[in-house]
């Protein structure tokens, strides 16, 4: 296992491709950095939404480029577990007395190591390009908390804002996995996941009268308010957030597990 | 003297600074079953992409019937019908329409009434017509491999050019295929390039071989000549590695 | 030419996905048309908003449709006849057939062409259809005028246009497609690598933001804002993506 894990692994880095995503990723960030210091013009220090060194790595993510690491997904995923299954290239990994379950764990954790990887290296880069380009203020303020607070407790609320970033991606994932999993051609699979987004998106939008909760059901509204409101003073949706989040995990998984086993790798 | 249907001319290619073809020049003459050797990676599917204008050469010249393939690509690949690397067809389709899809870029195919005809007679020249209306997705690598040469054949070419075409067959199905390609030579005077692995193969039924190695011409000339230099009982596999080792 | 193009179309029809798509995107429309005709609002954008009525509706029906459009339903098709085929080396079959490289790329163009054009009837259906049936003729004359004058919406010949400008905009992504396809190896790239221009023309120009926000854009040029700027934007688009396509199709290997 331990082995199939590091070849799947090497494999995605061996791919250009992924590096090109990943020397994408300062330039994404310096993009979002240019926003943030056009935007702060328009607002006052001390607001939540003005950038400074402190929470730029959270204003990053938060603005545009959640995004980014849900396509991320839709890519790492389709190319990995769609294209190499229908391509026949998994035919050589089966040949090697591996099996269809320890293969799909292997895909999952690898794509999951990739997106940590690229998210820790998003939010150092946030850092170094933050640092360079904003203000080091005295304090700073944070989305849905009374008061003002000093650029440590603003590290510690990153951090954990990160971490919940992280779980939603994971989830994103999840589902992400089992339409990799269930579609017939890699492009299936892109589309697929795109539509899954767009409707996410959607979905707060058409839910608004049925209140938080049920937007909430949609990953992307709870990357774009979600976290916010699970870190406010009280932390009111963590719980229901977090549950969301491990139902898609647990039915996405459980389905994509099965599929994939029962097809028998999608019929190598 | 017979006239020269398939001529390469001093071919040389490049990709990235890697020479894949150099320099080779020989020439196939009408009706005759030419076999192409060579080992891994010598330049086989390489020259046969050129031929068949998938890809265009760095110097040299092709022709086919007197038409060079890269001036007038349109006119030359009237002429040849080919499998390139194993053939790919849409697997949720019959045998049938997709065939009868590839038989629309034949523009000599005029009329439905005219590509089913031409597509029924190719099926049955390959021995497919009883399978023709089952999925290609449920068919043997071998069958697909004759549906290749179906395809081949749909614009009544007068050089059939051919890659690995026995590769996945049984014993018996390279027997089928080996007839097949000697009875279209003598009943319609098709000239063939067959590249294949399989010496013994290409010993039954190619008058004449053409053998390269790293891109480079190695020798040409007639199947016997070639087969006694490994004696008087010698298989064509002898003298193939003796000549290859050099 | 006509054969070729029927090739092509019959190819595309081969694929399980074309019939999924294109009922699963009469869906989508059909969902959206509920839902936007119980709101009876249509944004033409962020800060104006404009009752809806039977007339009007199907423009905003194709700007609420217009990202399952532009972001699923034509790039999945796109990217299938430009990438897809050659990757799996089907084309090959195609590429051997006695026709110039042109005129099998030109296929490819009008069948999708047709395809989107396809699409953009399904949505056009759904809306009078669904206009009709679920929305009035609109209110008083001024508010019909307030909602001409903000989207450019004043007969249903405007809606037309609404649709023919949209068009562009589409085909304008094929032949930026096209482009991408001819650029990458792999058709997870080639789409990914489409979207993300999409994105990433939002951020080089305000005026390139059409294939994303195309609903809005549309609203913007038919009532009179801005629409020599798109044009030249659009139209630049479109010769260099066509024109480089056009030039590597017949130069690149192919397959």
């Amino acid at each position: 296992m331990k082995g199939l894990w590091m070849s799947e692994w090497l494999r995605l880095w061996s791919r250009k491709r992924t590096w090109g995503m990943f020397l994408m990723m300062p330039v994404l960030v310096y993009a979002a950095a240019r926003y943030c210091l056009e935007q702060n013009g328009a607002l006052s220090p001390g607001m939540p939404e003005y950038a400074t060194v402190w929470n730029f790595p959270v204003l990053a993510l938060a603005e545009h480029l959640m995004t980014v690491f849900n396509l991320l997904v839709v890519v790492l995923l389709a190319a990995a577990v769609t294209e190499e299954a229908r391509s026949g290239q998994l035919r050589f990994l089966l040949l090697r007395a591996v099996t269809f379950a320890e293969l799909f764990w292997a895909k999952w954790t690898v794509v999951l190591a990739a997106v940590g990887v690229f998210l820790g290296a998003f939010y150092l880069e946030c850092w170094g390009i933050g640092w360079w380009l904003f203000e080091r203020t005295e304090t700073v303020g944070l989305f849905y908390r009374e008061g003002a607070f000093a650029g440590g407790e603003a590290v510690r609320y990153g951090l954990a804002y990160y971490g919940l970033a992280g779980l939603t991606v994971v989830a994103m994932a999840s589902v992400m996995l089992l339409l990799a999993v269930m579609a017939q051609t890699a492009t299936a699979a892109v589309g697929m996941g795109i539509g899954w987004l767009l409707l996410s998106f959607g979905w707060p939008v058409a839910a608004r009268m049925f209140g938080a909760q049920v937007q909430s059901l949609s990953i992307t509204h709870i990357q774009h308010q979600g976290i916010a409101a699970m870190l406010a003073d009280g932390r009111p949706m963590m719980r229901w957030n977090l549950g969301v989040m491990v139902c898609y995990v647990a039915v996405c998984l459980t389905v994509g597990y099965l599929w994939f086993v029962k097809r028998r790798g999608l019929d190598v | 003297m017979t006239e020269s249907v398939l001529e390469v001319i001093g071919v040389t290619k490049k990709v990235r600074g890697r020479t894949l073809v150099d320099d080779v020049s020989f020439a196939v003459k009408k009706g005759e079953i030419c076999g192409f050797l060579g080992p891994n990676g010598a330049g086989k599917t390489t020259l046969i992409r050129l031929l068949t204008g998938l890809i265009v050469p760095t110097s040299g010249e092709l022709r086919i019937a007197g038409v060079n393939v890269q001036k007038e690509r349109k006119t030359a690949l009237g002429k040849i019908g080919a499998m390139v690397e194993s053939p790919v067809f849409f697997p949720y389709l019959s045998g049938r329409k997709n065939l009868l899809n590839l038989a629309r870029l034949h523009p000599e195919l005029k009329g439905k009434r005219a590509r089913e005809e031409r597509v029924k007679d190719v099926l049955s020249l390959v021995g497919l017509a009883g399978r023709g209306d089952d999925k290609v997705g449920t068919y043997s690598l071998g069958m697909k491999q004759r549906l290749g040469i179906a395809q081949a054949l749909l614009g009544r070419p007068e050089v059939v050019i051919l890659d690995e075409p026995a590769n996945g067959l049984d014993p018996l199905g390279m027997r089928e295929l080996r007839e097949l390609i000697l009875s279209l030579r003598d009943q319609f005077g098709l000239t063939f390039f067959v590249s294949s692995h399989l010496l013994d193969e290409l010993q039954q039924i190619c008058s004449r071989l053409v053998v390269i190695r790293e891109g480079k011409l190695l020798w040409q000339g007639e199947t016997r000549e070639l087969v006694l230099r490994a004696g008087a009982d010698g298989r064509l596999e002898d003298a193939f590695v003796e000549l290859v080792r050099g | 030419m006509f054969e070729l193009f029927v090739s092509e179309w019959e190819r595309m029809w081969a694929r399980k996905k074309t019939v999924v798509t294109l009922v699963l995107f009469a869906a989508v429309s059909v969902l959206a048309a509920m839902w936007l005709s119980r709101f009876g609002v249509g944004f033409v954008n962020a800060g104006t908003e404009v009752r809806l009525d039977a007339w009007n509706f199907p423009a905003f029906l194709l700007k609420e449709t217009s990202f399952v459009l532009m972001l699923v339903a034509a790039p999945m098709l796109f990217v299938d006849a430009l990438a897809g085929e050659r990757v799996q080396g089907a084309y090959r079959m195609v590429l051997l057939r006695p026709h110039g490289r042109g005129a099998l790329l030109l296929a490819k163009w009008v069948a999708l062409a047709v395809w989107v054009a396809m699409l953009l009837a399904v949505v056009l259906a759904v809306g009078v259809i669904a206009g009709q049936t679920w929305l009035g003729d609109g209110g008083a004359l001024t508010e019909r005028a307030a909602a001409a004058s903000a989207a450019g919406l004043a007969s249903f010949g405007d809606v037309l246009a609404y649709y023919g400008v949209f068009y562009l905009i589409a085909v304008a992504a094929m032949g930026l497609c096209t482009l991408i396809c001819l650029l990458v190896p792999s058709t997870v790239l080639a789409y990914a690598g489409l979207v993300g221009s999409y994105v990433g023309m939002l951020y080089v120009s305000e005026h390139l933001r059409f294939f994303l926000l195309g609903g809005e854009a549309v609203f913007q040029v038919l009532s009179g804002n801005g629409a020599g700027v798109f044009a030249m934007a659009l139209g630049s688009v479109m010769v260099l993506s066509f024109g480089a396509s056009w030039v590597m199709w017949k130069k690149r290997e192919l397959c």
